[in-house]
């Protein structure tokens, strides 16, 4: 029973590693499309500050991804920590 | 786990063997293949002691002992290649007379001097800063860009001994957190020897929030003050393992299906797509290294800039 049990936990954890993985790309995904719609956007309304919006998104889009890279190292060490 | 996908992930043949040995004593279900792979990942392709006639090389610092990693070798490599290349660069420019790859340099060399350091450190700062900072991009570029070379030659050489190419420096976490320690040092050095030692902490909150509230919001930028160099170095350990692991995932899918419990020949039909999406991986790979560089400098500029000038 008690290695049923251990055995299910494990699964139950690999599950929750794969569903976090998945769920913290859903949101860095909105956000880096809402990021580069608005950077589009911004270009196309001011194409002299091209330069500047790029770099700015581009930072914007790190911090996200970044978040992101969080919550994927925490589902990375729910597999590799059991 | 497949003997053969565990030579290809650790190119190592005592691994493989153990991984053998796994399946052999019945490990099949319920065997740890996840952290084997992360581990092999980790340990093998990544970070491995150097050795010479299969005895690791060691250097002893007092009593202690300290093992060399491939990752010191690529490093000193890149280091090695940043001296030579932009001495190279500067001979050129000194005699008036560059060809194509020594303007490229030069012109690499100028953008993070216009458009990166000056705007956010202004002329004067940037001036006296900027060896640092053009060190620090260059290091992580051509770390990761070495880390883009594969490894051929190590299954071929006796002993286990090790050829210093094909490794990520980056992708391991200690090597990252160097770089943002650094940063975090700076951050809080040149605080303070701009600021005056005191000054500096107490220029952490902002002015003009109530008394009561004062000790809270020190707490809270005191910890935003470790904050960002530990999200620097994640976000570029993370960066720099997952695009390993999906070239990994890609060319492991390969080995998966030609098992002969997968009908065999299963391979031959996944060998294509796998491979393509694998060279795709890597190109972006390649545009990631890059961006990864940039996006560290960037952030430790505005970072240091920030300690450096704080809002009043």
């Amino acid at each position: 029973m008690t290695a049923f049990l251990a055995e299910a936990g494990l699964s139950f954890a690999y599950l929750a590693a794969g569903l976090g993985a998945g769920v913290a790309v859903i949101g860095a995904g909105l956000g880096i499309g809402r990021i580069g719609s608005s950077q589009a956007e911004g270009i196309a309304r001011q194409p002299e500050a091209a330069g500047n919006i790029r770099g700015g998104s581009l930072i914007l889009a790190a911090m996200i991804e970044g978040a992101a890279l969080f919550a994927i190292v925490v589902t990375l060490l729910l597999v590799v920590l059991k | 786990m497949h003997p053969l996908i565990a030579t290809l992930l650790q190119h190592a043949p005592e691994a493989a063997a153990n991984a053998a040995q796994a399946e052999l004593r019945g490990g099949g279900e319920g065997s740890p293949t996840g952290p084997a792979i992360f581990m092999h990942v980790y340990h093998h392709v990544l970070a491995q002691p150097l050795k010479i006639n299969g005895e690791p090389l060691v250097v002893r610092v007092g009593g202690y002992e300290l093992p060399i990693f491939n990752l010191q070798i690529a490093q000193v490599v890149s280091v090695i290649l940043m001296f030579v290349l932009f001495s190279w660069a500067k001979s050129g420019l000194v005699a008036g007379k560059q060809n194509r790859v020594q303007r490229i340099l030069t012109g690499w060399v100028l953008w993070i001097r216009d458009d990166m350091a000056r705007p956010i450190l202004g002329p004067h700062l940037s001036h006296k800063l900027l060896p640092y900072f053009l060190t620090v991009f260059f290091f992580l570029a051509f770390n990761n860009l070495l880390g883009l070379f594969p490894n051929p030659f190590h299954p071929l050489i006796p002993h286990g001994d090790w050829i210093p190419l094909g490794v990520t420096a980056n992708a391991c976490i200690f090597v990252t957190a160097g770089m943002a320690l650094t940063t975090l040092l700076f951050m809080i050095g040149g605080g303070m020897v701009m600021n005056g030692p005191l000054k500096f902490w107490t220029g952490l909150v902002p002015h003009g929030i109530p008394a009561a509230l004062w000790p809270l919001m020190f707490v809270v930028e005191l910890v935003g003050l470790f904050v960002k160099p530990f999200a620097l170095t994640i976000r570029l350990f993370a960066n720099m393992t997952g695009g390993h692991l999906v070239v990994l995932s890609f060319v492991g899918i390969l080995f998966y299906f030609g098992q002969a419990s997968m009908l065999g020949s299963l391979g031959y039909v996944v060998a294509l797509p796998a491979v393509a999406f694998a060279i795709f991986i890597m190109i972006i790979e390649a545009f990631v290294a890059l961006l990864q560089a940039y996006i560290f400098t960037l952030l430790s500029l505005l970072f240091i800039g920030a300690s450096l000038h704080p809002e009043h």
